[in-house]
């Protein structure tokens, strides 16, 4: 017994902290599902009663066309970005130029200006140059490329650190053409991070509320917009609700992209 | 192939950002925006103990969280990486959530957990660990347990993917030679998975250090980084130049940050190579 | 099979018909009024009393626009010089003024938009030849009756030390703020312009507060959840949540008020800028003017209102309430509040 423990007490230690770090994860989730259950109409916890009345609430013209555009918005800004970041973290990673650093930084740097900054600036300019026909759908793509590349260039740039460029190499000498290695070795090796960075700037561009203040367009909102005009008069349990719909539905994509091959197919054999 | 990027960086970001900067060397005088040049607005931000304390809090909260962020991630990253469990997609899905809950919620969530008459507060005052309530809410510790649980996905993931890229039979081969466990850990998987750990490191400080909304839900009214000074400047009091002035300040601060993180990125990444 | 196959069909028929209808439609009448204003349930609102009858009155179409809180489309308005994609807009009389002043918004005149003749000329002075005051509410003492019990009088109960840690004041983002800043110092022995006074008295009455809170729905939670028992507050939706059955009530003290002075202005790159004057008036129109007064609970800055004796009791709506309102300088506010609100946020301190 005692040298069981002695064993298993660093694994069972580190299973307890990962799953207080779960519990730290879930806490303020769990109350947001406790309110969007509650039946009363206020924000009392915990409740006294509960019921699904809120949930009808959420599948109406109100929340679905808000929900449907901003899926469309960030599957967009997703694509893009993902295009945009794979060039720019290969570039990081792959050739020594002078000012690599630099671009680096660059490339980062939408993320160190609160995005309400990016907003404003977008908006102006696009009106000191006439393109304000801009606004609406293609505005906000491009704006949420712009909040959401950090994060791309990021999570692919760090999957290719660890990349063993003797792979490379190897299918090279093997007399595998530029083309092949590049579609069978190096992007495969790319995937977990393409993934993780384009995950991020689905969810990223899918929440955000700054840039896309400034450039909707009468008339087609973003849910979190949507979620926001609501908010100026009161707080319901609705919004739980649709925010509990909108998180299963987000994670549920995660999760069939994860299976379609995400992060863990991977390279070493392993699944 | 870093052109693309840049290009469009260049035309929808850096151009659009350029010319709201302008302002902040233009005259604000009673509410409106002249277009005389002046450094008065860097003046009255280099010059004045309010905007420096905002800038130093920025400073100090964004590398406080993202310490501890990179350092509660790196067990869950691991313990993904080497989980054989059947669920793994679904536990990789779920660091998701606390990006996922909205912040107008989550917010909400935390302020009923933290305040005076929380959940924390209660249960400490029933357990006689304390006799009145501690200031869990509109304080600094609140924002930073608010950002905390925001950003822990970014770092988790960011730790997750460079782990993934470590073949294991790297690891299998020092067992193989005798090293135990944790041995083999801190010589073996440790270094090579630093990349990561470095890069979770300033994404997480660089978010942290330009969020807005969970300071100012969490913070309450008397709570000031730099992020909320812009903002209030931007909306409620009008002075884009001064709010521009803050950007820049707050932009050249993280790129600093950065820079020195490149140099430490890239010292590793030669001594791992090397 | 057949037979539901045959239904889907006439179901897509009707469909594709319905579409091309409302596009032609769309394009037959080609002025399409955006208006913006706020969501929730003020829209449902908005709606039923003005936009929907305005459609049927002038046989236009409007957009309805709830984006951004008045803050931001102002700041909207200036970053597309005065072009933010919206032919009217719903804001408040300091941004109003200060549209005036960047020569951002449409100045109206009694020739374009004829029923501001037939508003107070205080008030309407007040808010500037760009905002059309469409409505008024009072800032208010609101309490709880279980709590705050007899019933207060004046605005020096809000430093009554029994309400120690249940006092609530706005933070100075929004214009509340500015109005209780500028009550305080009239009720210190200083004015409308000399805020020592009202910086002193807040300061003090700071770290006895239960919060300090920049927007109106997070106050109403402190007042839900009991926490906040004496506060500043729109009268308007003071009589809303009283109505919902909250143990509250609310008064206009001794000393007199500052009202919350709400306005429609057209930004100068309206695309129908006419029509958008024409809902302007329209909303002025006594009749329009009684239905928003009982939708939303407000007051009116047009004296000749006939509404209900309960209502009229407690919201802005007679000459004699219009008369008796402190109206500060709104153009002063517009020019000093970001020096204000720096020297607030050094002093006024939880």
């Amino acid at each position: 017994m005692r040298r069981f423990l002695k064993i298993q007490a660093p694994a069972l230690l580190f299973r307890a902290v990962v799953v207080l770090i779960y519990a730290f994860m879930f806490l303020p989730i769990a109350i947001v599902v406790l309110v969007s259950l509650n039946a009363e109409p206020y924000l009392t916890l915990p409740p006294e009663s509960f019921s699904l009345r809120w949930y009808r609430q959420v599948f109406t013209p109100t929340w679905l066309p808000p929900l449907r555009y901003s899926l469309v918005i960030a599957a967009a800004a997703a694509l893009g970005s993902g295009l945009l970041g794979g060039l720019g973290a290969f570039a990081i990673a792959r050739y020594k130029f002078p000012g690599r650093a630099a671009l680096q930084a660059f490339l980062m740097s939408p993320l160190s200006i609160p995005s309400i900054v990016t907003g404003v600036a977008i908006l102006q300019f696009a009106t000191m140059v006439n393109l304000q026909g801009m606004l609406g759908t293609p505005a906000l793509i491009v704006g949420h490329i712009v909040v959401t590349l950090p994060f791309t260039v990021r999570m692919i740039g760090i999957s290719l650190f660890n990349f063993d460029r003797s792979v490379e190499q190897a299918a090279a000498n093997l007399g595998a053409r530029p083309g092949q290695v590049l579609r069978h070795v190096t992007l495969p090796l790319m995937k977990p991070g393409i993934f993780a960075g384009m995950t991020f700037a689905f969810i990223v561009s899918f929440n955000n509320v700054p840039v896309s203040l400034f450039l909707v367009r009468p008339g087609a909102t973003t849910l979190p917009i949507e979620i926001l005009n609501f908010l100026q008069y009161r707080l319901d349990p609705t919004l739980a609700a649709v925010n509990m719909v909108s998180l299963v539905i987000v994670l549920a994509l995660v999760a069939i992209a994860e299976r379609a091959g995400g992060f863990t197919k991977f390279v070493y054999g392993r699944s | 192939m870093g052109l693309p990027p840049t290009v469009f960086l260049l035309a929808a970001f850096f151009l659009p950002l350029a010319f709201l900067m302008v302002l902040s060397v233009y005259r604000f005088d009673a509410g409106l925006i002249e277009p005389d040049v002046t450094l008065e607005n860097y003046r009255k931000f280099f010059a004045d103990s309010f905007y420096l304390a905002g800038l130093w809090r920025t400073v100090r909260l964004a590398a406080i969280v993202s310490l501890v962020v990179t350092t509660l991630s790196y067990p869950v990253a691991y313990f993904l990486t080497r989980t054989t469990s059947r669920f793994k997609g679904l536990l990789i899905a779920l660091v998701l959530a606390p990006e996922l809950s909205g912040v107008v919620l989550r917010t909400y969530g935390w302020i009923v957990i933290l305040e005076d008459r929380g959940l924390v507060n209660t249960l400490l005052l029933d357990l006689d660990l304390i006799d009145r309530p501690l200031r869990l809410s509109q304080s600094f510790a609140g924002v930073a347990l608010g950002l905390t649980h925001v950003l822990l996905p970014f770092a988790i993931l960011a730790i997750f993917s460079t782990l993934q890229t470590i073949d294991p039979v790297l690891e299998r081969a020092a067992q193989n030679l005798g090293a135990n466990r944790v041995r083999t850990f801190f010589r073996v998987l440790f270094p090579l998975s630093l990349p990561g750990v470095i890069g979770a490191f300033f994404l997480t400080f660089t978010i942290s250090a330009s969020a807005y909304a969970t300071p100012a839900i969490l913070g309450g009214s008397g709570f000031h980084v730099l992020a909320t000074m812009i903002y209030q400047q931007l909306l409620f009091f009008l002075n884009w130049p001064l709010a521009s002035v803050m950007s820049l300040v707050l932009l050249v601060t993280v790129l600093i940050v950065a820079l020195i993180g490149n140099r430490v990125e890239t010292r590793v990444e030669r001594a791992l190579q090397g | 099979m057949g037979r539901s196959r045959a239904a889907v069909n006439r179901t897509l028929v009707a469909l594709v018909a319905g579409v091309v209808a409302f596009g032609l439609g769309a394009f037959a009448t080609a002025q399409r009024l955006v208006v913006n204003s706020y969501g929730g349930e003020y829209q449902d609102l908005i709606m039923e009393a003005i936009i929907e009858p305005f459609q049927e009155a002038f046989g236009v179409e409007v957009v309805y626009d709830a984006v951004g809180s008045a803050a931001e489309d102002y700041a909207r308005i200036r970053a597309t010089r005065g072009n933010p994609g919206f032919d009217v807009v719903v804001m408040t009389a300091p941004e109003a003024l200060q549209g005036c002043r960047e020569g951002l918004l449409v100045e109206m005149t009694e020739d374009e938009v004829p029923n501001l003749a037939a508003l107070n000329s205080a008030v309407r002075e007040s808010a500037g030849p760009c905002g059309a005051v469409h409505e008024l509410q009072y800032m208010s003492l609101l309490y709880n009756t279980n709590h705050v019990d007899p019933a207060p009088t004046s605005w020096h109960d809000l430093w009554d030390p029994r309400w120690e840690g249940h006092v609530l004041i706005p933070d100075i983002t929004s214009i509340m703020a500015v109005y209780l800043l500028q009550m305080s110092s009239l009720i210190n022995g200083g004015d409308l312009q000399n805020l020592d006074p009202g910086f002193a008295a807040l300061a003090e009455l700071a770290p006895r507060t239960v919060a300090i809170e920049s927007s109106s729905a997070v106050m109403a939670q402190y007042v839900e959840r009991d926490e906040a028992w004496i506060l500043p507050y729109w009268s308007g939706r003071a009589q809303f949540y009283k109505d919902e059955g909250w143990p509250v009530d609310f008064l206009i003290p001794e000393e007199g008020t500052i009202p919350l002075i709400a306005t429609l202005s057209v930004p100068i790159g309206a695309e129908n800028r006419e029509l958008a004057l024409q809902f302007v008036n329209f909303w002025l129109e006594k009749e329009q003017q009684e239905a928003w007064a009982l939708a939303y609970n407000v007051g009116s800055a047009r004296s000749d209102l006939e509404l209900p004796e309960d209502f009229t009791a407690t919201q802005i709506t007679s000459a004699e309430q219009l008369d008796q309102l402190i109206l500060p300088d709104q153009l002063e506010i517009a020019s000093r509040r970001t020096e204000w609100a720096e020297r607030w946020q050094r002093e006024i301190r939880r």
